[in-house]
């Protein structure tokens, strides 16, 4: 750091930011319940941004590049001069850099092949039953520490941990054989609740075994109940983020509702610390403090967040970054939203959200078709829908859950979105 | 021209000559993989301009061993000398698997490499080394392409991206030494437009081996994007049913990979993840339809002369006139399997595991034309535009999501469009329903594609215009 930090001093950029992170790693692949192959690793990045303004300070420059450590005193003034030649072409309207802070935080230091075999017990735990099974799984354990500096005087580090577990379940009826997939992403997580959590999967692979097809029906009422319902409410980030704003697609403006006035009350905050998530960092990658910050009050834009360049264009510079978001829950409990009649997809193959188009949707996995008291699991067809209308009347569940750095509310009902099946 | 060699690569062969001397005193096996993939990415717009590193950008290292029946690897991208590092990665990997054989964990066994002496060179070839075209002229040749889209009503943003790439690879073991430099240019024009009360978001894109001379294949395609947005904009939602269409080639091309390009990864055949397993030598598809798909299968940015494995590049004839023939494969798979391996061992960067995955993946071009093929239609549509898509080797599920339809009435296309259009199905269903392919074809490789929700590795993929019938919703 200090070497590339003071070529970037005599490099003639009017400011500049490095940062440079150190990952360790574990990493071990299962086929069934027998390791196929286990990984290490201990990779430095070193990424520098150089800013160079123009004569009259009205136009700023910058180029972002990777600088390789392993490179000779002169690869690395070769690298940095070609990014502050590049700099000065890529101008933009002038905008700061963050401003000083000073932070060094708690080395993690925790063990990583005990951080690994914890997640292999919970993982060998797994009870199947006769006819499931644990396919595979992928287990990766990272932890990173983390230095910003920039030129104005930011200098913080600190320490992450981001773990990813990928599981792939079988349940088998009369010779015909069906998987399901989860990928976990967490900083920490129980034994028993990764356990429990794989387990739960081997119901809905029984259930996707028995499911019939998907009815047609171009005016279905929709419920959300899977990892579906975090992308949901991704839309609303999307359109309070600065960047999408300047852009001139983000259509969110500050005192003004997004939502209809049937829709269940929307409120998201963003909190810079969130209990197991992998996004807990507390500086953002422009080396700026992450703060709480209410994005949606009763669905009502309070404010922006995202990077500091596109917050100055548009005057609102004290945004912070997204870490972690809370979406409050809605008005009603899960329990009275399954009464109404509606198809609810607990698995898309994909779900689709563009926040540009408004359009969301993707193919049934594993769903079920209610009439409010009785249901069935059924799969295939896929289900289409458009924001401007789910705004209008989307209700949530009371009650919520965290899926990685997303707490929402565990259920999302649409009340008319359009179901390709039979 | 020539792409240059790698400086660094020729620099570090000694050393990692002598890492492997050390490691094989260990291990039984031992290889190297060195990578140097240096690139730059420019973008000019209305609102920004931008130059920054490629996202595929990365040097450094992953060492594979085998040690008491299994393969493990260790990436790194810094080392001070050879002695330490090959003492580091010994005492790491040798420490995880014993803290795993003390949890009673037991082993998949896999069989020793054997390799044949191998050592080849490649060096591939640009129309114009985009290193002697300055920043300067680079962005302003994107900017001109933006002002000229951004002119025309409606156009909130029309970005115009160019980027370019040299990948340099070096692998070793003990008998191959096999060295590649090559380079290929992607370009993109996106156009975000408002309009008939929505808004939405067309793209033309742009690939290939190629160097800096692809800023001027983008020059002609700033009225297509226009038009696609227009066309999207005054698009009906599709009323859900099942259709007759034709895919164009973009639409084909996500149709070979998500169908059986996935499909025929056989990796996902030694974990039981994909039906294909059973299905070789049976009926799939038309018998009309053949797919390949192979590193030497065609000339675009996923034909390299060897793999991440260091395996050299394969040409796998997948579907042979409807019939499943082969699949494609990784190294370890393959030996697991008793297969030969194909050259798909691809790493996301010298920091992942290598999977088997696609290269460039095409269905072949057949005897009709586009035209014969609309008149032949009733009532369906021809979809463009391809926006992602998704695998189910497991169930043959398959999911595209296809950007645009335009409607076929009677034979004629009546101008009316719909979109968004999700296509599903089932993939033997839809495969066997291809009755008509054209003589033309076209690769597209300025996407990538990813191993369920991670892993993304460059692809291209591609082929004539099908007729088929689908699901769409």
């Amino acid at each position: 750091m200090d070497r590339v930090y003071h070529i970037l001093e005599e490099s003639g950029a009017d400011d500049f930011l490095v940062r440079e992170t150190h990952t360790r790693a574990r990493e071990a692949f299962f086929i069934g319940q027998k390791l196929d192959m286990g990984r290490a690793k201990e990779v430095t990045h070193t990424t520098v941004t150089v800013y160079v303004d123009s004569e009259d300070g009205t136009l700023r420059g910058s180029a972002t590049k990777e600088i390789h450590p392993s490179g000779t005193e002169e690869e690395l003034r070769q690298e940095v001069a070609q990014a502050v030649f590049a700099a000065q072409f890529a101008r933009n309207p002038w905008y700061p850099i963050a401003e000083a802070s000073s932070f060094d935080g708690p080395q993690a230091g925790n063990d990583l092949n005990e951080e690994l075999a914890k997640i292999v017990k919970a993982m060998q735990a797994v009870r199947a039953g006769e006819n499931e099974k644990v396919n595979s799984y992928e287990i990766f354990v990272n932890q990173t520490r983390t230095h910003i500096r920039n030129s104005r005087g930011v200098d913080v580090s600190f320490s992450s941990v981001a773990c990813e577990l990928e599981v792939v379940v079988n349940a088998r009826k009369n010779g015909h054989e069906i998987e399901l997939y989860k990928d976990f992403r967490f900083s920490k997580k129980p034994a028993e609740e990764i356990t429990a959590e794989v387990e739960a999967l081997f119901a809905g692979g029984r259930d996707r075994l028995n499911a019939a097809p998907t009815t047609q029906h171009e005016h279905a009422g929709l419920i959300l109940s899977g990892d579906a319902v975090a992308e949901f409410f991704k839309y609303f980030v999307a359109h309070s983020n600065v960047a999408n704003k300047y852009m001139g697609y983000a259509r969110g403006e500050v005192g003004t509702r997004m939502t209809g006035g049937e829709a269940d009350p929307l409120n998201i905050c963003l909190v810079p610390v969130l209990p197991g998530s992998t996004k807990n960092e507390p500086y953002d990658a422009d080396g700026r403090p992450v703060i709480e910050r209410t994005l949606y009050e009763n669905g009502v834009l309070k404010s922006f967040w995202g990077a500091l360049q596109y917050a100055h264009y548009l005057g609102v510079g004290d945004t912070t970054t997204l870490n972690n978001a809370v979406i409050s829950g809605g008005s009603q409990s899960k329990e009275q939203l399954y009464a109404m009649p509606h198809l609810e997809v607990r698995d898309f193959s994909d779900f689709l959200m563009d926040p540009i188009s408004g359009n969301f949707g993707g193919e049934i996995r594993l769903g079920y078709e209610s009439d409010g008291t009785s249901c069935h699991p059924v799969s295939g067809g896929s289900v289409s829908g458009n924001y401007e209308q789910a705004l209008q009347h989307m209700q949530f569940s009371r009650e919520t859950k965290q899926i990685d750095n997303f707490i929402v509310p565990k259920v999302v009902f649409l009340p008319d979105v359009s179901v390709a099946g039979n | 021209m020539q792409v240059k060699m790698s400086d660094y690569l020729a620099q570090v062969k000694p050393q990692m000559k002598e890492l492997l001397r050390l490691l094989r005193q260990e291990f039984a096996y031992a290889s190297v993989l060195c990578t140097d993939v240096t690139g730059t990415t420019y973008r000019a717009g209305q609102r920004q301009i931008s130059v920054m590193d490629n996202r595929f950008n990365e040097r450094g290292f992953v060492v594979r061993v085998y040690d008491d029946g299994s393969y493990s690897e260790y990436s790194f991208n810094q080392y001070e000398d050879v002695e330490t590092l090959a003492r580091t990665i010994t005492d790491t990997l040798k420490g995880e698997l014993r803290m795993l054989k003390e949890l009673g964990i037991a082993q998949m066994e896999s069989p020793l490499i054997h390799e044949e002496a191998l050592e080849r060179t490649m060096a591939g070839e640009v129309g114009m080394d985009p290193h002697e075209v300055s920043p300067e002229e680079i962005l302003a040749h994107l900017k001109r392409i933006s002002d000229a889209g951004a002119a025309h009503e409606g156009v909130i943003e029309f970005q115009a991206l160019a980027a370019f790439t040299q990948v340099n690879k070096l692998f070793l073991s003990e008998q191959k030494e096999l060295l590649q430099s090559y380079a290929y240019a992607e370009g993109m024009e996106t156009v975000i437009g408002a309009g008939n009360g929505k808004q939405d978001m067309a793209y033309q894109s742009f690939s290939g081996l190629k160097g800096a001379e692809i800023l001027e294949e983008m020059d002609g395609s700033v009225e297509l994007a226009i038009a696609f947005l227009r066309d999207k904009l005054n698009a009906e939602p599709v009323k859900p049913g099942m259709y007759d269409v034709i895919t164009s080639p973009e639409v084909t091309g996500l149709i070979a990979h998500e169908a059986f390009g996935h499909g025929v990864e056989m990796d996902m055949f030694v974990k039981e993840r994909a039906l294909a397993r059973d299905y070789i030598g049976k009926q799939v598809a038309s018998p009309i339809s053949s797919m390949k798909d192979g590193a030497a299968s065609a000339s675009e940015v996923s034909s390299y002369l060897f793999d991440d494995e260091g395996t050299l590049a394969g040409d796998t004839t997948v579907i042979d006139h409807g019939t499943l023939t082969a699949g494609i494969s990784d190294l370890l798979s393959a030996l697991r399997l008793g297969t030969k391996p194909t050259g798909n061992g691809k790493r996301q960067t010298f920091e992942r595991k290598a999977y088997a995955r696609m290269t460039n993946t095409f269905f072949a071009p057949g005897e009709d034309d586009l035209e014969r093929m609309i008149a032949s239609i009733s009532y369906g549509y021809l979809l463009e535009g391809m926006d992602s898509g998704m695998e189910d080797p497991k169930h043959w599920g398959i999911q595209c999501a296809v950007a645009l339809g335009r409607e076929i009435r009677d034979g004629k296309l009546t101008g009316r469009t719909v979109a968004p259009v999700t296509l599903t199905g089932y993939v033997p269903d839809l495969l066997k329903s291809i009755s008509m392919i054209s003589g033309d074809q076209k690769l597209f490789g300025g996407g990538m594609c990813g191993k369920g929700y991670k892993e993304f590795v460059k692809v291209s993929d591609g082929g004539p215009y099908l007729k088929c019938k689908v699901r769409l919703g």
